[in-house]
């Protein structure tokens, strides 16, 4: 079989050559059906949503602030586990940009949380990993890596994480002022907030602070919908693992 | 003239022409060639000591090539002397795409540029050159998919 590459590869010599080399070693296996990757995909996503509600809905201590715990409830929409439903909430990420699903925002703009291949110089060295990444007007401004401190940043943008700690998660995504790509605030982009998917009352907030320093918070809700008190934090990550928020 | 000029250029021209083919196709890369060699003799001294003056030049080339740029590039289409082995649907597909995707697709499937070099022209990061790869190949993919040969 002729493979499209090798068609693109006769008529660009054919209408522009020579061929200077011989294709990027990857070249092969990028855009064609990951079947094994998409489950991995699915595999993953349905692994994170369940560790979210396991998360949310064990008991926790937490010390001097016990109305705290009252957040972590059982969610009152069930979060299926099956790979092929999806809650209602959660959106698959529009085409233009990896598979994934959407946390917040319409399609092409907001949060969306994504698989992507790793980079690495060979289909070995790749892995699948998870990455915040944030759209406007369906155009990507940046991303990071989900898991753990962020080490290999998309398009320059560094710092996402996420941490899971005793009474709450924290996942977020750092986005710079200068997007290469597009804005979303009049300034850049300074505010980015969602919703954890089947963690009922939890909503994490990313914010820009006046002094250019990068803060986070967390705002919490109880049973009956009422705010607590938000916790806020800053310098989420600086080459470590996520602290916990350090209160108000 | 300064041999880091001439060096430049003799170094840069067959690259730029490739370039130039995949964003606009054949008509305008003479002229927008001329412009880039026209833009770095009147400008030497600052365009050899910038970081990356391959792809502030392919830039400048770009840009006059988009100033007389059609809707979508005039591609030549596939040779007889290539069918059916290559689909002549292959060309159109490709003026299709994106000027970045098309460019990515041409230039790395076609005739074996690096991401790294794709990169260099496009101020783009090599993991951006492989998403506008992606992007285009699949597209190319759903439009035309592959020859059983």
């Amino acid at each position: 079989m002729i493979t499209l590459e090798d068609q693109i590869r006769r008529y660009a010599t054919d209408v522009a050559g020579p061929a200077v080399g011989e294709p990027p070693a990857d070249l092969g296996a990028i855009g064609r059906p990951h079947h094994r990757g998409r489950w991995v995909l699915v595999a993953a996503l349905v692994v994170f949503i369940a560790g979210l509600t396991w998360v949310a809905t064990r008991p926790t201590e937490l010390g001097d602030r016990p109305s705290v715990d009252t957040v972590l409830i059982p969610p009152t929409t069930e979060v299926p586990v099956d790979a092929i439903s999806r809650p209602a909430s959660i959106q698959v990420c529009e085409d233009d940009g990896p598979v994934g699903v959407q946390l917040e925002g319409s399609a092409g703009t907001g949060l969306c949380m994504a698989a992507m291949w790793s980079e690495g110089g060979t289909a070995a060295a790749r892995e699948m990993v998870l990455m915040g990444m944030l759209y406007a007007d369906g155009k990507p401004l940046g991303g990071g890596s989900l898991q753990g401190c962020a080490s290999s940043p998309l398009n320059g943008v560094v710092g996402a994480g996420m941490s899971v700690e005793p009474d709450r998660i924290v996942i977020w995504v750092q986005v710079p002022q200068e997007a290469s790509t597009g804005r979303v605030g009049e300034d850049g982009p300074t505010m980015v907030a969602f919703e954890l998917p089947g963690v009922e009352g939890s909503r994490f907030i990313v914010a820009r602070a006046p002094d250019q320093s990068w803060a986070y918070r967390i705002r919490l809700y109880d049973a009956s919908g009422q705010p607590l008190p938000d916790v806020v934090g800053s310098d989420p990550c600086m080459g470590r693992p996520a602290t916990r928020p350090m209160g108000s | 003239m300064d041999p880091r000029v001439t060096d430049l250029f003799r170094d840069l021209e067959p690259r730029l022409r490739q370039a130039l083919f995949a964003f606009a196709g054949p008509a305008d890369v003479d002229d927008a060639i001329g412009e880039a060699f026209a833009v770095l003799c009147t400008d030497a001294e600052r365009i050899l000591a910038m970081t990356n003056p391959r792809g502030y030049l392919y830039r400048v080339a770009r840009d006059k090539a988009r100033g007389s740029r059609r809707l979508t590039p005039d591609l030549p289409p596939v040779a007889p002397t290539l069918q059916p082995d290559v689909v002549p649907e292959l060309a159109p597909a490709l003026a299709r795409l994106s000027p970045n995707q098309r460019t990515s697709v041409f230039l790395a499937a076609g005739l074996g540029w690096s991401w790294v070099e794709i990169g260099e022209f496009l101020d783009a990061s090599p993991s951006t050159v492989r998403n506008h790869y992606r992007r285009g190949i699949e597209k190319l993919r759903a439009d035309i998919g592959e020859v059983e040969g």
